[in-house]
């Protein structure tokens, strides 16, 4: 048997690396890109008690954005991705009326606010030059999004899929990004109540027709299975009309 | 921060940029037991595998 000589092994183990390598290297962007998520996260998810020095905060935070946040706002972004800058801003603009009341934190806070709306607003120049309704996806597909200027909308052409789409496929398309969704996103245990949650978070901060969906189905679920969601839908239909007057 | 199957991919991924697949392994193992362990780091990983394996065999075979 051949393959008992120690260099066809050899071979093989040289092959292996050659591949793992050639893998390293195309996910060198992906990695850049998440380096700098992770950098904003931490920022903004570190605990007071670990990092109480809010003006370095804020400093390394507007560093961040003349730094990393331009880099991210210039390559494309997943929808998850996406998600995840969005609740770490939102948790950045939370994080001083909770730990202080202060004027100088307030002002620092009113800053803090606008920064952030500068860097969505970048984010959002980012997006035009997101190419199609269903991109190209790494995690999870995004089914939702826009093809337009970023900004919200609902009911407009510009949530619409091309007129040359097969709307079945697309359907199906966000199926499999709900599907996803909750295979890999879902946190340990976490209620399906929990993910509206987190979702109607998102649809707040940007609004994609996946995830008005990807609700709706949700909701229509647990309300089959007598669950409360009164208060979910009610914030649902909340910030449905507030895309839709945009 | 939170040790989550994404981040410990991207450390691998960062290894195998420095051709240190044995570290890579370890962080693809951790991961595996991470929700959300990717398609993408379970091919990382099955490759790291095989090249364990042909380097085991490579040994067993040259005594």
């Amino acid at each position: 048997m051949t393959s008992r000589h120690p260099e066809v092994f050899e071979r093989l183990a040289e092959q292996s690396e050659e591949f793992l390598s050639g893998w390293a290297e195309k996910e060198k962007e992906g990695l850049k890109t998440f380096k700098r998520v992770w950098r904003l996260k931490e920022l903004a998810y570190r605990p007071i008690e670990e990092f109480p020095d809010l003006a370095l905060r804020f400093r390394l935070f507007e560093e961040w954005l003349e730094s990393d946040g331009l880099e991210l706002a210039g390559s494309p972004l997943t929808r998850y991705q996406m998600e995840e800058i969005s609740a770490a801003l939102e948790k950045l603009k939370l994080f001083l009326p909770r730990t202080s009341d202060s004027a100088e934190t307030a002002s620092s806070s009113d800053q803090l606010a606008q920064l952030a709306e500068k860097f969505v607003a970048r984010l959002s120049g980012a997006e035009t030059r997101r190419p199609a309704f269903f991109s190209k996806a790494d995690h999870p597909p995004a089914g939702g999004e826009h093809s337009g200027d970023g900004s919200a909308s609902l009911g407009t052409s510009r949530d619409k899929p091309p007129a040359s789409s097969d709307l079945s496929e697309d359907f199906q398309k966000l199926l499999s990004y709900e599907l996803e969704y909750m295979r890999q996103y879902r946190r340990p245990g976490e209620h399906p109540l929990s993910v509206i949650g987190r979702l109607l978070d998102a649809l707040s901060a940007r609004y994609h027709l996946a995830d008005e969906v990807f609700v709706a189905h949700l909701l229509y679920f647990l309300q089959a299975q007598n669950y409360p969601v009164g208060p979910y839908l009610e914030k649902f239909r909340k910030i449905k009309e507030r895309a839709k007057a945009k | 921060m939170e040790e989550t199957a994404q981040l410990l991919y991207y450390q691998a991924i960062e290894a195998l940029l420095k051709k240190d697949f044995d570290t890579a392994e370890v962080f693809l193992e951790r991961a595996r037991r991470k929700p959300g362990f990717s398609h993408e780091a379970e091919i990382a990983y099955t490759a790291l595998q095989v090249r364990k394996e042909a380097m085991k065999q490579k040994e067993v075979y040259k005594v």
